[in-house]
């Protein structure tokens, strides 16, 4: 187990920020936490790298304690900061090679690992410049090489794509698909659905310190029972094809919209072969059905009553 | 290796740092020249009339008390300060330590001697920090030597010769009482310019602002997110930090230096046959700057608070020692607060060990930089702890 955590308790004040939390993660996965702001995931993340004082709790990162076995422990781990943590004044290459020193990486392979880790984020060719020009996807981007430069088991990543372009995220999260490849396991608190969904292989859900729910994204849909939508791509829907629609007893709902007709049915109760009939009995085209998958918006939505969002 | 990797990288990153290097290097050098050549001139006009002059006798004569009523003219008191000095190496000490410019001492045997027509001393020491101090005081003395008011006191009447005074000299017989002028600090009788003075006082403040390095070597890690890169990181926070630290003394000798060399060769600075002394002093008060530096950074509330802590303290400092210009600390309570003022003790060893005379004055500083130091570090502790236990 990479990480386990039982019974986490931290408050700031009179907040309880991390709530009797219990947590397991293997080996080989792309962990998402996904909550919502102040849910509590940089809390989690800080207590159990005990960067962080905590009223009570049991934790281990694989499988050691870190408090007694700093260094060894430390050394299999790689951690990418929330916010940036890079020196401005040193080049791209140097800040990558400073922390590649720390780790205890010398000489030759040293090189090579730090080359290597700036090739891996896409900034070899920049690796001479000052991260003050960088754009901000680049400087994410350094921040991670600067974690990832001793080839970690556990690379922990907290939120590495906030305030970036579009094309940086996208090479953000490749990249963590391709380390996650390589046999590294990635702890990834997020509040961006999208990206969970993406590549996390399981995902607790989080909320107020707590986590509500946790499995694959799969597992984590079918614990709400929603209504699943679709959109029938006909040119020009008249009434008479709604009314015919409507017949239909699966369907819950029947809207004419812009692309087409919207439909509504409960999960699992697709009506498909029916609705293809009436379709063209009606002497309308069917130019396509677009199903909407529930996502886990709908999941957190239902299990908290809040949107991930606000 | 790691300590070395983090020393290094943090040199690195300062001396890429042209604004510092700006301040810290450019700056001293520029500021020694202005004041130095402003010493003999206007510097000097404004602290006219407060020339502190200590007068030690212990003649009981009427030589004595001629003498006393003369220093308390009323033209005379517009240019010195007297300040009466119970004892004659006392006197020499505050001269030493520059609370007085001047010390004018007359010796026990003074009117007797007058009084039998034999040559009579008055002393003139002085500190050597000026040109022009000493010689209003030497023409005042030589004033009143010469006007002969002398003889009128210890004869028996006015207008009457003394003793074996020798009247084929005429008005000008009264040379014979001789006007010692002597140099507390060497005693070749050269003064210290201006230059020599301020070369010394601005190295001392401009390490001295080098508490910002200190400040900021902590500040910079501990309050931002590159705390958790650091904690993370195998290395324990002590080693990272002294790492950082060892880096920010690696700027301050080559400050230290530069400045040394440049305003030897340059400016003819005089800093001694060996100048490997004066770069020790210096690299202590650079010790002295850091942790100082790391104790405003814990018990500041913010980061504005801090640099003006910081500023404050520097300026207030750099005055009291007489950074900015020689003054007279007397024997209230600036002598007392002086000794808080890290420069006062550097400028102190500095100027014993390139001119003095006092050779346990230079330890003496020594062990008042260590002390403010480990002050610095308990401040630290007391703070720091719970500073630092907030922040994580
Ligand atoms: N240093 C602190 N002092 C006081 N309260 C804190 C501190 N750090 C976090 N908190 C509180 O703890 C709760 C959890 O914060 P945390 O930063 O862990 O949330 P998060 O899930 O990481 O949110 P985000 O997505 O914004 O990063 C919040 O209510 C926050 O206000
Ligand atoms: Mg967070």
């Amino acid at each position: 187990m990479v990480l386990n955590v039982k019974d986490l308790v931290k408050r700031y004040g009179e907040e309880t920020a991390i709530d009797h939390l219990g947590l397991s993660i293997d080996e080989g996965e792309i962990f998402g936490l996904l909550g919502p702001n102040g849910a509590g995931k940089t809390t989690l993340i800080n207590s159990v790298l005990g960067l962080t004082k905590t009223e009570s709790g049991h934790m281990e990162v694989l499988g050691k304690k870190l408090a007694s076995n700093g260094n060894g422990v430390k050394k299999e781990i790689g951690v990418v900061p929330q916010d940036l943590a890079i020196y401005e004044d040193l080049t791209a290459y140097e800040n990558v090679d400073l922390f590649a020193s720390l780790y205890g990486l010398k000489g030759q392979q040293k090189k090579e690992r730090v080359e290597e880790a700036l090739e891996f984020v896409g900034l070899a060719d920049k690796k001479k410049q000052y991260p003050k020009k960088f754009s901000g996807g680049m400087k994410r981007r350094l921040n991670i090489a600067m974690a990832i430069v001793h080839q970690p088991k556990l690379v922990i990543m907290d939120e590495p794509t906030v305030g970036i372009d579009p094309q940086s995220r996208n090479q953000i999260l490749e990249s963590v698909k391709t380390l996650n490849q390589r046999g590294i396991t990635i702890i990834y608190p997020s509040h961006y659905m999208e990206e969970v969904e993406a590549i996390c292989t399981r995902i607790a859900i989080m909320d107020r310190g707590r986590i509500i729910a946790r499995g694959t994204k799969e597992e984590l849909k079918q614990l709400i029972d929603f209504e699943e939508k679709g959109i029938l791509l006909v040119d020009r829907p008249g009434e008479g094809l709604k009314t015919a629609l409507k017949a239909i007893e699966e369907l819950n709902d029947v809207e004419i919209s812009q692309e087409g007709v919207t439909l509504t049915w409960g999960k699992g109760n697709q009506p498909l072969t029916r609705i293809m009939r009436i379709v063209d009995e009606q002497g309308y085209q069917l130019k396509g059905l677009k199903i909407q998958e529930p996502n886990l918006e709908n999941v957190f939505l239902t299990l908290t009553g809040k949107t991930l969002r606000d | 290796m790691k300590l070395w990797k983090i020393a290094y990288t943090t040199f690195l990153r300062k001396s890429r740092d042209k604004q510092e290097l700006l301040t810290s290097i450019l700056l001293p050098l520029v500021l020694i020249l202005i004041l130095g050549s402003a010493l003999q001139g206007n510097f000097t006009s404004q602290t006219l009339g407060n020339i502190p002059v200590g007068f030690y006798t212990e003649d009981e004569g009427p030589g004595r008390e001629s003498f006393e009523e003369f220093l308390e003219h009323e033209e005379i008191r517009e240019w010195l300060n007297i300040i009466p000095v119970s004892d004659y190496e006392e006197g020499v000490k505050m001269v030493n330590d520059l609370d007085l410019l001047v010390l004018i001492s007359l010796p026990p045997d003074f009117s007797e001697r007058i009084s039998q027509g034999l040559e009579a001393e008055i002393e003139v020491l002085d500190a050597g920090v000026s040109e022009l101090y000493p010689s209003i005081v030497n023409s005042i003395v030589r004033s009143y030597v010469q006007g002969g008011n002398l003889y009128f006191a210890v004869g028996s009447g006015p207008g009457q010769w003394m003793g074996n005074g020798n009247p084929g000299e005429g008005t000008e017989g009264a040379t014979e009482v001789q006007l010692i002028e002597r140099n507390t600090f060497r005693g070749d009788n050269e003064p210290i310019r201006g230059i020599d003075y301020y070369a010394v006082t601005m190295l001392v403040m401009f390490v001295m602002w080098g508490i910002f390095s200190g400040s900021q070597s902590l500040t910079e890690d501990l309050f931002t997110p590159m705390k958790i890169r650091i904690n993370t990181a195998p290395v324990s926070r002590l080693n990272y930090f002294i790492g950082k630290n060892f880096g920010v003394l690696g700027t301050f000798i080559v400050q230290i230096l530069t400045i040394i060399l440049f305003t030897k060769y340059a400016y003819g600075v005089n800093w001694g046959e060996n100048i490997l002394p004066i770069i020790g002093i210096s690299l202590l008060l650079s010790f002295v700057a850091i942790s100082l530096g790391i104790a405003v950074a814990l018990i500041s509330p913010s980061e504005n608070a801090s640099t003006s802590i910081i500023n404050g303290f520097v300026v207030v400092a750099t005055y009291i020692a007489g950074g900015f210009f020689p003054i007279n600390h007397g024997e209230g309570i600036l002598s007392l607060v002086r000794n808080f003022s890290p420069n006062y003790h550097a400028q102190r060893g500095i100027f014993h060990f390139l001119y003095g005379t006092e050779p346990g004055a230079l330890t003496e500083s020594i062990l008042w930089l260590l002390g403010i130091t480990l002050f610095a570090f308990v401040i630290s502790l007391i703070f720091g702890r719970r500073r630092i236990s907030e922040y994580l």
